[in-house]
């Protein structure tokens, strides 16, 4: 045999045998999960953390300046913090937990936690029941309506840490430099409009609004008596007063006679108003931030009324907090670092260094949370929203109702039709 | 007068003093804690009382990992009240895993009831209670104690400090059984060595039994890499496997192809992908023949324009799509420059215009090299002799260089159909499928791979993404054998 059949073998060799080695009878690995390594014994603890933050904004900072506290206070933990897109993040948890690679600990919005904890794997769920984790007293750190958005058929499978909703948000230097009264809590849609109306003149509009995104109609179809789920919840996209909320919305393009731009996403709406070319936009506490960065004098009023519904434009009020994956091998340390994380101290830093509303009742009645003009107002705002159901059925409405959007938005269907077979299809969708 | 005030003050407080009646919390007599719960992290304590309790007496429970004598070095868990019960709620049991009981002293034990912030109330007269506490450290030795306190909120004295261990242990999803995956792994490299052993016993040179050897490193790859996925993603076709149950899938016949064929969206999603692909083939071979003919002269320059037009190749390709995809913005530079006012990703055709112009300025650099490095290799004689024999240029294109060229375009447009036809990046990044028109359909700029992907990873039906997997496969094999059957695309390296 000469030295090429020689070198062949090898290769061969060397593909096969780690796959024999790591065939065995499939029990003898790690364990589940992407924990890391063994723990006991006074061994270093490595806790595996995706952070949906965005890298390297405001929220990031205060978020590894928390992590860089816990860690110091915790010689005997290590924490692998990574980032991942909020968008995708359940997503990527999804499919690490089915391979048995999850982090012990991630951030889910309420409204994918519906999803993720209908979610088996070989029997089993993918997020940690934290209910048996928590004294009365850690439990009563949160306010009810917070704990409750975290939980999925009786399970809590996240400890609340923030929330948020859309607001109105106004450049207070626009409405000054033209002599147009600013938003106040008492206004109703027709003055908004007027107001809007007024404000777009050149490059610059009065309203800049992504009217393809069904996250901000929600709040207007509540504006205009609908709702997205009865109090049975079955689907209701097709409610009472959803149709014309569609269709006035819709009415808003400028290709439909309205001021809003055409083809106006987030993205343009963001930065329409940072360059200073929209008046006002309906955003989140979350862009806070980057508009004061720009050095817009930012303001925020409560959405308005509809004179037609008698009833207030009302957002859906969203809770973000942290969840342990059913894998991890060090529960007891994942939960002490996501009690940390969702803490009234991480909190309130959080509240004042980036607005981000706060979940804990102590914070929410902080002197320095109230005389802030920024979360009072957001605060104010939650008042009038209402909390995204925490079900698998939610995280299934967005495709539908994107869809009658779009129907509508082409002048393919009534907004009445689009609705009804929105709805019909996300009925369907949920029977499997 | 002066001095009578502070008198008169005293006195006042004096009274008040005494008016007061002095309430003593009701004292623990005995407490037990035991750690043999089923419950993970929980310890279940009972205390009973010297006697009845009355209204307004109060029990906090302290525990600590360490030996205490005061409450100050403990830490409160939660705490018991006195009180009138009647406007207060039960819980359900293991509502919260820290159910309470009561008991008057009759045998019974009484669920607690439970204030507006969820702490417990027992009714006065109670003269023992258990918990079941929550948030117990597993496996440690835990102190604990009643810190009782009487109406007025005066702490009295803390009960003896029990310990107690919780037993049960986390419950850990089991590992992943990877032995049916290592079982098939082995099974198709095993029947590969067979394969090879029995040619190479077959081969009567040497050389030909060396040659066995040398493929099996790449076929052991190849079983790895890609004949498993595929066997197994068949198999996957033939169930219900889903995300919400995995690893509980069983066999559902053909109903996941019926789902596919039947889909109201299959034909029209196949015939975007089927334009998408030819469109962009045509446009790749085209552009890059074009091009390359364009710089195969004495150029001035042409090393410099050579490395221009690789650009688009060279940048990532994610880079690029989301420049073309700000372009194509309603107020972007597209709409700005031609001064038009098209919502281009917002329209069904203007969408699948721009998804197919952006995977043709990605696609066509690579043609344009392929063809290049192709026609270095034509002698440049048989150009002189033509030229000397009166031929035209366009014939000396038609007759000499087409067909001199077709080794390497046919071959190369056989994988750009495959590549094109399997793109996924430049869609999902510019439109994400959309606008999407349709329920629970594909959406107007969708292909089959983007349809696919919101199959598995959006709804979840993995199963279903399956069989539309091996569908693609199926057309992408049919093709295939089909083109190169009639243009003996792989004769130049066969």
């Amino acid at each position: 045999m000469g030295a090429n059949e020689v070198m062949a073998i090898i290769l061969a060799l060397l593909i096969i045998i780690p796959g024999c080695i790591g065939a065995g009878d499939g029990t003898n690995g790690d364990g589940a999960g992407g924990a890391g390594d063994g723990a006991g014994g006074g061994e270093l603890i490595t806790l595996v953390v995706w952070s949906t933050f965005e890298a390297d904004s405001l929220e990031d900072e205060v978020f590894l300046d928390a992590i860089a506290t816990f860690d110091a206070q915790h010689p005997s933990i290590a924490i692998d913090v990574s980032n991942r897109p909020f968008m995708q993040a359940a997503d990527s948890f999804r499919v690490a937990a089915q391979g048995g690679e999850a982090p012990d600990l991630m951030r889910f919005a309420s409204d994918q936690l519906g999803q993720v904890g209908a979610m088996r794997v070989d029997g089993f769920p993918l997020l940690e029941d934290l209910r048996p984790h928590l004294t009365p007293i850690q439990r009563n750190i949160y306010d009810a309506q917070a704990l409750s958005s975290m939980r999925v058929g009786g399970d809590l499978l996240a400890l609340p840490a923030s929330f948020d909703c859309v607001s109105l948000i106004y450049n207070a230097d626009i409405f000054a430099a033209e002599g147009v009264e600013p938003p106040n809590a008492n206004w109703s849609w027709q003055q908004m409009l007027e107001a809007a109306d007024a404000l777009s003149h050149g490059n610059q509009v009065g309203l800049s609004v992504p009217l393809k995104d069904p996250y901000r109609w929600l709040a207007f179809q509540r504006g205009f008596g609908g709702e997205l789920f009865a109090a049975n919840g079955v689907p209701t996209l097709d409610s009472n007063g959803s149709a014309a909320a569609l269709e006035a919305w819709l009415a808003l393009d400028q290709s439909n006679g309205g001021m809003v731009p055409t083809g106006t996403s987030i993205d343009t709406m963001k930065n329409h108003f940072r360059e200073r070319e929209a008046a006002m936009i309906i955003d989140g506490p979350w862009n806070w931030a980057t508009y004061s960065q720009a050095r817009i004098n930012v303001a925020q009023a409560p959405l308005p009324m509809v004179n037609s519904s008698g009833e207030r434009i009302s957002p859906m009020v969203t809770y973000k907090g942290w969840s342990v994956s059913k894998q991890s091998l060090h529960k007891e340390e994942a939960v002490e670092l996501a009690l940390w994380l969702s803490s009234p101290e991480v909190q309130k830093q959080f509240a004042l260094e980036t607005w981000t509303l706060p979940t804990a009742v102590s914070v929410q009645s902080d002197s320095e949370v109230i005389d802030d003009p920024v979360l009072s107002g957001f605060l104010g705002q939650a008042e009038y929203g209402f909390p995204a159901p925490t079900t698998r059925e939610m995280s299934m409405v967005w495709d539908p109702l994107s869809a009658a959007i779009e129907q509508v938005y082409a002048g393919k269907m009534s907004a009445e039709e689009a609705l009804s077979k929105a709805n019909q299809q996300l009925l369907e969708e949920i029977d499997g | 007068m002066r001095r009578g005030i502070p008198l008169i003050v005293v006195m006042a407080l004096v009274m008040i003093l005494l008016a007061i009646p002095v309430v003593q919390a009701t004292a623990v007599s005995k407490v037990e804690a035991s750690g043999q719960s089923s419950s993970y992290r929980n310890i279940n304590l009972t205390w009973e009382l010297a006697g009845p309790a009355v209204e307004g007496d109060g029990f906090h429970i302290m525990f600590s990992k360490s030996p205490f004598a005061n409450a100050s070095n403990a830490t409160l868990h939660s705490t018991v009240f006195t009180g009138p019960t009647t406007a207060l709620a039960q819980p359900v049991l293991g509502e919260w895993y820290d159910d309470c009981q009561s008991s008057t002293g009759d045998g019974d034990w009484v669920m607690v009831f439970r204030g507006e912030n969820g702490s417990a109330v027992v009714p006065a007269g109670t003269v023992a209670i258990q918990c079941d506490l929550t948030g117990m450290p597993a496996g440690e030795e835990v102190f604990l104690a009643i810190w009782s306190f009487d109406s007025h909120l005066i702490s009295d004295d803390l009960s003896e400090v029990v310990t107690a261990t919780s037993t049960a242990v986390d419950e850990l999803p089991p590992d992943a059984d990877t032995r049916p995956v290592w079982f098939a792994i082995g099974s198709i490299a095993l029947s590969l060595v067979v394969l090879l052993a029995v040619l190479g016993w077959k081969e009567r040179t040497a050389q030909g039994r060396s040659a066995m050897l040398y493929v099996a490193p790449a076929l052991m790859a190849l079983a790895l890499l890609t004949f498993y996925p595929v066997g197994y993603g068949i198999v996957l076709s033939f169930t219900d496997a889903n995300q919400s149950a995995l690893g509980e899938q069983s066999f559902n016949g053909l109903d996941n192809y019926v789902e596919v064929f039947g889909s109201a969206g299959f034909l029209r999603v196949l015939g975007f992908t089927l334009l998408w692909t030819v469109v962009n083939v045509f446009a790749h071979v085209g552009i890059g023949l074009a091009l390359a003919m364009a710089l195969q002269g004495r150029v001035k320059g042409k090393v410099a324009y050579r490395t221009i037009l690789l650009l688009p190749w060279a940048i990532p390709s994610y880079i690029t799509v989301l420049i073309w995809r700000g372009i194509f913005q309603y107020d972007g530079l597209f709409n700005g420059l031609l001064g038009t006012q098209i919502d281009i990703l917002g329209l069904p055709v203007p969408a699948a215009a721009a998804v197919i112009v952006v995977n043709i300025w990605l696609g066509f650099p690579f043609m344009m090299m392929v063809i290049s490095g192709a026609l270095q290799t034509i002698p440049g004689d048989i150009y002189e002799a033509a030229e000397v024999d009166g031929v035209s240029t366009v014939s000396q294109f038609r007759h000499l260089t087409l067909p001199m060229l077709k080794p390497a375009i046919v071959p190369v447009a056989l994988l750009g159909f495959i590549w094109t036809f399997n793109m996924f990046n430049v869609i999902y990044l510019m439109t994400d499928g959309g606008p999407n028109l349709w329920f629970g359909e594909p959406g107007s700029t969708d292909i089959l791979i983007t349809y696919v992907y919101d199959v598995a990873f959006r709804r979840g039906l993995y199963g279903v993404a399956a069989a539309w997997s091996v569908v693609i496969f199926l057309i992408l094999l049919w093709f295939s054998a089909t083109y190169m059957k009639k243009t003996n695309a792989t004769g130049a390296v066969v």
